[in-house]
């Protein structure tokens, strides 16, 4: 895995009075920080606006990277088979983090939910879940709404 | 599908208990998934409980809550003991006991005896504590006559044992039969008279001594009393003294 940073994205979700929503977007180069191009859509916003019928319900700044040898994937591997993580968060909610065609190799073996749930005393799933709970050099990640992940509830697979 | 409005909870909220076989939970959970997304929902109120309602769910699913309740109501039941070292996960519902059988357990500790105050009678709590009295309210009084009796009368240790003897293996059903409380009180009676024994055999052998000093010292002392008599009335002196007497015999 190798990743290339590529042009930055500045997304403004729009919705219309049939509640549908649409995208319009712009780039920017890889080289403009993320603060600048936060900067950027603020002024970029209300130009748009002008423009349409439709009401800004939000907006994006998508900073891009790729790998550009699109490594060949796993055989078997399924993007809707995903690993899902459900992470007690610190106002006693529950967030939720997912990976993509997880392995078989981390699916529990045995008792009533073998096939189906993620064993989470393995060495790569803790390394996860810990990264999850507390964070990556003093980042850490939050739920949607802020709130830190500070344990795990539970981690089974979810077919989309 | 129009965004979803997050309904308003009632007044006095509820549940649906909802049973889902675990091979559909990763389908299941999927579905509720789908609601994390904020495109579903029409405000950011309703996206933020939206999210937390449904990974609330989605968490749900793991809690194996029916598995969980089973086994409680069977570690309530109690393994039975023919199946105590059978892993748990391999147990079945008839390696448990049941209520059935345990109210039978506790049916058969009551017990029954072949002979004797309990002779097909299911014994009760009352029944043991009766047995522990040693009476009851119909035969008490001539029992405890019979002890006062025997105290009373300073009983010989012959017959004190005959009691006891006949109170310990009595089968009629006037008396109650092996009453701690009363083979107690009857060891007591019996030590009581011996030491009552004890106490006039000493006095007899009292009186015979003093009669027997009596007769060694005389009526008056030193000079009227057997000594006396064997000595005659002639004092001691240098040549006439029994410990010389014997010496001198040693001697030649």
């Amino acid at each position: 895995m190798s990743l290339t940073q590529r042009t930055t994205s500045i997304r403004l979700r729009f919705r219309d009075n049939d509640g549908a929503e649409s995208i319009c977007q712009c780039n920017l180069a890889s080289s403009v920080s993320a603060a600048s191009a936060a900067s950027f859509l603020s002024a970029w916003a209300p130009l748009v606006q002008a423009l349409s019928d439709a009401a800004i319900v939000s907006a994006e700044v998508v900073i891009h990277w790729t790998d550009p040898a699109r490594p060949p994937a796993g055989a078997g591997s399924d993007v809707l088979r995903q690993g899902t993580f459900l992470l007690d968060t610190a106002s006693s909610d529950i967030g939720a983090a997912r990976v993509p065609a997880i392995s078989d190799d981390f699916i529990l073996a045995t008792g009533p939910y073998a096939g189906i749930g993620i064993d989470t005393a393995l060495a790569d799933v803790v390394s996860l879940i810990t990264a999850l709970t507390d964070g990556i050099d003093g980042t850490e990640p939050c739920d949607p709404f802020a709130d830190d992940f500070v344990s795990i509830n539970a981690a089974y697979i979810e077919q989309f | 599908m129009p965004p979803l409005i997050f309904p308003e909870p009632p007044e006095t909220p509820t549940c649906t208990l909802l049973l889902v076989p675990n091979e559909l939970v990763p389908i299941v959970g999927a579905l509720f998934g789908r609601l994390e997304r904020r495109a579903e929902w029409l405000t950011d109120s309703d996206y933020q409980s939206g999210y937390k309602a449904f990974t609330q769910l989605e968490a749900q699913l793991m809690n194996s809550c029916l598995t969980d309740l089973i086994q409680e109501i069977r570690d309530a039941r109690g393994v039975l003991p023919d199946f105590v070292s059978t892993p748990i996960e391999e147990r079945t519902s008839d390696m448990y006991s049941s209520l059935q059988l345990v109210r039978q357990e506790v049916f058969d500790t009551r017990g029954t005896l072949v002979d004797g105050w309990f002779t097909d009678t299911i014994a009760t709590t009352a029944d043991v504590v009766r047995a522990a009295r040693g009476s009851d309210s119909d035969t008490g009084a001539t029992i405890w006559s019979d002890i006062s009796d025997l105290l009373s009368t300073g009983a010989e240790l012959a017959s004190i044992v005959g009691f006891i003897t006949n109170l310990l293996t009595s089968q009629e059903e006037t008396v109650v039969e092996g009453g701690l409380g009363i083979a107690q009180i009857a060891l007591l009676a019996s030590i009581a008279g011996i030491l009552q024994t004890m106490g006039l055999t000493q006095s007899l052998h009292t009186e015979a001594l003093i009669a027997i000093l009596n007769a060694l010292r005389g009526p008056t002392a030193v000079e009227d009393n057997i000594i006396v008599a064997l000595r005659g009335t002639t004092p001691a002196n240098e040549f006439r003294n029994v410990a010389t007497l014997l010496g001198e015999e040693e001697t030649e």
